[in-house]
């Protein structure tokens, strides 16, 4: 990792102390990153928030005090250069689709080894974003439903999301598909932040159908 | 139509056969000398219409004996006839001067009797008496051998009399079925038209053949004469009504008018002492019309079958000519010796009574056919009403079921899941051996493998390899082994639920941490495809190592009875191969 680069800012938003505390440390030791703050509540996260100035947000979802989505969809509108990744268990696909829609940009696994959160923190910062097979089934299934409307993805994004799907790794879809690895995980990216602004496309269509916003 | 027309065949046939009957052999008597009321007598032929107001008549032929037996035939004598030969009354059809006996239609024979008869030149002297209003006419008068006027007058018997009187009773009969008939649908008033039109009918025949009427002489001659006008306009009425002709109401209009205006014409006429020819003409244009009107509606192909009633209506409005032509006052012709009229009643109203038959039984054929139709309606509504409530039910169990499953897997999140979390993050922190860290790490990630067996993969195995994948990519990395990643798509098992999907993804679980504790290996190959085993479509999933063959060592002997446990569970077909590293393979059937 090239020390003359920025470090990366981070703030976390974590109600379990030993998890928060040992995810700080860990960033804390890293050369390349800098916590910029840790927050046990949704208020608290919404104080960091507002205040700006990180580059990556790790956001667990049940907060004692609401869900930490509020919390991913206010990053992503005050500051959408930064990017959110979602702390969860086991990345089950409800709950990651709606923090994707809400504007986050990956998912940190609760229990794994410490140097993958680092790696995908990094990863997601770099551009790139982590997907499993479960969501990208979701993901393509979200998408199907509708034949007639066309997809907001392009051929070769709906190609790769199937091959995801069927459990191949960022390497050998690239491989299959002829691109870099580095391209697989930026289409994936893409493909989030598709999803997030088709979402929010529904939600405002919705809304003015129901005439809850006044044009 | 087929139907209708044969029957006329036949009815044309039985006429044609009943006139061919022997008319041979007799000559008609005159010209006669006629005397009306006294006045001084005129020589005329018969037959012959005495002026109107007249009351008597006395006309005298002359016969010429050969000595030979003979007889003599009578017919049209209105009303009361008495026959006398050579001064000597022989026959009389009244009970005495006065009587208004009706013999306008009936035919007579008298025998002459050879003591009365002189050789050469003999005297038949007719007298005729009628009472107003009937008119007083001199009909013919036949002479010839007694078999040859006996055979006439049985012929001329049967058609003017005893045919009439059956057909009348015949009518009678079927209008008091139809009469019934309406009392019970009342709501059909074409019904109560057709038992005008029988009553009509029968009322209009009776004086063909009744000699002595029951009622008033004047009521019943102006009901005999005048009731053609109103009898057949209904007739014709009827007659629309059942062929549902668009806009009856405005034609039946037209013809009741018509038949009134016919009465009127009918009234001047003779009140002018002309032949009622004109209101003939207008009845007879009448059922010209009609018939007209049902065969262009026929040809629309609107309403029942009417080939019978159209049949009936024309050959009646030919009868209507015939008997116009026979007429005294007009005499155009003999025709068929009588008149036809009086059958007219009866076979219109056997065509109604029969076209009507149809009709019911088409509608009672068709309500048989829509009982039918409406029980098998019933019947598949039923079938769809339970069918419907199996996949609510159905529905209900999935939810249940689905419910539960979301509660489990946040049970295991929120609780067992999230402890274990902080206690591996406790662990590392306090720098804990990795005796203590893994095997919370190892209870973690077989949560982790419970809940995913939880997430509906709708029988797909390749999503249920590919979540097992993505478990266990960082402990493959960890120990620096290269995935072969082989799977191809398979059809999906319908029998693979929550519980069959944990025992696939324990087996293999247990087959790659087998590999990578045991064996070495520097790769390995993960897939599956479809595979036909013994016959039998099915799905092959495998996990094969490079290395050195553990499969055999006591290590992993528990493991892999374990194993075997759960591809018997599956109902698959576990194959493990130690040649060239480790294959397990596991084959699952499509259906079982």
């Amino acid at each position: 990792m090239p020390v003359s680069a920025a470090p990366i800012r981070i703030i976390l938003t974590e109600d379990d102390p030993a998890l928060r505390v040992h995810l700080g440390d860990a960033i804390a030791s890293e050369a390349d990153m800098l916590l910029a703050g840790s927050a046990a509540n949704l208020a608290d996260g919404a104080a960091l928030v507002a205040r700006g100035g990180y580059d990556v947000l790790l956001c667990d979802l049940g907060l004692p005090d609401g869900s930490g989505i509020d919390l991913i969809r206010q990053s992503a509108q005050r500051w959408p250069e930064a990017d959110v990744l979602v702390v969860t268990m086991f990345a089950d696909q409800d709950k990651v689709l709606a923090s994707i829609m809400a504007g986050a940009r990956g998912y940190v696994l609760k229990g794994d080894a410490m140097a993958e959160a680092l790696a995908a923190i990094r990863a997601v910062h770099a551009g790139g974003s982590p997907i499993s097979p479960t969501i990208a089934r979701q993901l393509l299934r979200r998408i199907q439903p509708a034949p007639a409307q066309p997809s907001p993805l392009s051929d070769r994004e709906l190609e790769l999301l199937r091959l995801l799907a069927r459990g191949f790794s960022y390497a050998e879809c690239a491989g299959l598909l002829g691109l870099s690895a580095h391209t697989v995980a930026s289409h994936v990216k893409n493909i989030y932040r598709k999803l997030e602004v088709n979402s929010r496309a529904e939600a405002l269509y919705e809304a003015n159908v129901l005439g809850l916003i006044q044009p | 139509m087929f139907w209708a027309l044969s029957s006329l065949r036949a009815l044309a046939a039985l006429i044609l056969l009943l006139l061919a009957a022997p008319v041979a052999a007799r000559t008609p008597l005159g010209p006669a000398r006629i005397s009306v009321d006294g006045a001084p007598p005129i020589t005329r032929n018969a037959p012959w219409l005495a002026p109107a107001g007249s009351r008597h008549l006395r006309a005298r032929f002359r016969l010429d004996w050969d000595g030979r037996p003979v007889a003599l035939l009578l017919t049209d004598m209105r009303e009361a006839v008495t026959v006398s030969l050579n001064g000597v009354p022989l026959f009389s059809n009244a009970a005495g001067p006065g009587d208004p006996v009706l013999g306008w239609n009936h035919p007579y024979r008298i025998t002459l009797p050879a003591a009365l008869l002189r050789p050469g030149a003999n005297i038949i002297t007719v007298d005729v008496a009628a009472a107003p209003p009937w008119a007083l006419g001199l009909g013919q008068v036949e002479a010839g051998p007694p078999a040859a006027v006996e055979a006439a007058f049985a012929r001329q018997q049967f058609w003017r009399i005893d045919g009439p009187r059956s057909a009348n009773a015949s009518l009678l009969l079927l209008w008091l079925l139809v009469l019934l008939l309406w009392r019970a649908r009342r709501r059909q008033p074409e019904l109560l038209l057709l038992v005008v039109v029988g009553l009509g009918w029968w009322l209009r025949s009776l004086h063909f053949h009744v000699t002595r009427p029951p009622i008033d002489t004047g009521l019943f001659a102006a009901i005999s004469r005048e009731s053609i006008f109103i009898v057949v306009p209904v007739t014709f009425c009827y007659c629309l009504e059942f062929a549902r002709l668009p806009q009856a109401r405005r034609w039946q209009l037209g013809l009741l008018a018509a038949g009134f205006a016919g009465l009127v014409l009918r009234q001047i006429l003779i009140g002018l002492g002309q032949a009622d020819l004109p209101s003939a003409l207008l009845l007879i244009l009448m059922g010209l019309g009609t018939a007209g009107l049902l065969l262009w509606s026929a040809w629309q192909r609107r309403g029942p079958d009417q080939a019978l009633i159209i049949a009936v209506v024309a050959l009646n409005t030919g009868f209507a000519v015939h008997d116009l032509g026979r007429i005294h006052l007009l005499h155009w012709w003999e025709g068929a010796g009588f008149f036809f009229q009086p059958f007219a009643g009866l076979s219109l109203f056997a065509a109604f009574f029969i076209s009507l038959g149809r009709q019911f039984v088409a509608a009672l054929t068709a309500t048989e056919g829509m009982n039918l139709a409406l029980e098998r309606a019933v019947a598949s509504a039923r079938a769809d009403l339970a069918a419907s409530e199996e996949r609510r039910r159905a529905l209900e169990v999935e939810r249940a079921i689905e419910g539960e499953r979301e509660r489990l897997m946040r049970e295991m999140h929120d609780g067992i899941g999230a402890n274990l979390v902080a206690a591996v993050a406790v662990a590392e922190r306090q720098g804990q051996p990795p005796g203590t860290i893994a095997p919370l790490r190892r209870a973690l990630a077989d949560l982790k493998l419970t809940v995913d067996s939880l997430e509906p993969v709708d029988g797909d195995m390749v999503a249920l390899l590919a979540s097992l994948r993505h478990r266990i990519a960082s402990d493959l990395a960890a120990a620096g082994i290269a995935v072969d990643w082989q799977v191809a798509p398979c059809p999906a098992l319908a029998w693979l639920d929550a519980a069959n999907a944990l025992h696939v993804l324990r087996l293999f679980q247990e087959a790659i941490s087998n590999a990578i504790q045991h064996s070495g290996a520097q790769r390995i190959a993960i897939g599956c495809a479809p595979r036909v085993h013994q016959g039998q479509p099915g799905i092959a999933a495998w996990v094969a190592d490079d290395g050195r063959g553990f499969a055999l060592s006591a290590a992993t002997g528990r493991g892999l009875a374990h194993m075997h446990g759960r591809a018997a569970a599956l109902h698959g077909q576990l194959t493990i191969a130690t040649t060239a590293g480790t294959n397990i393979s596991l084959w699952l059937p499509l259906a079982r």
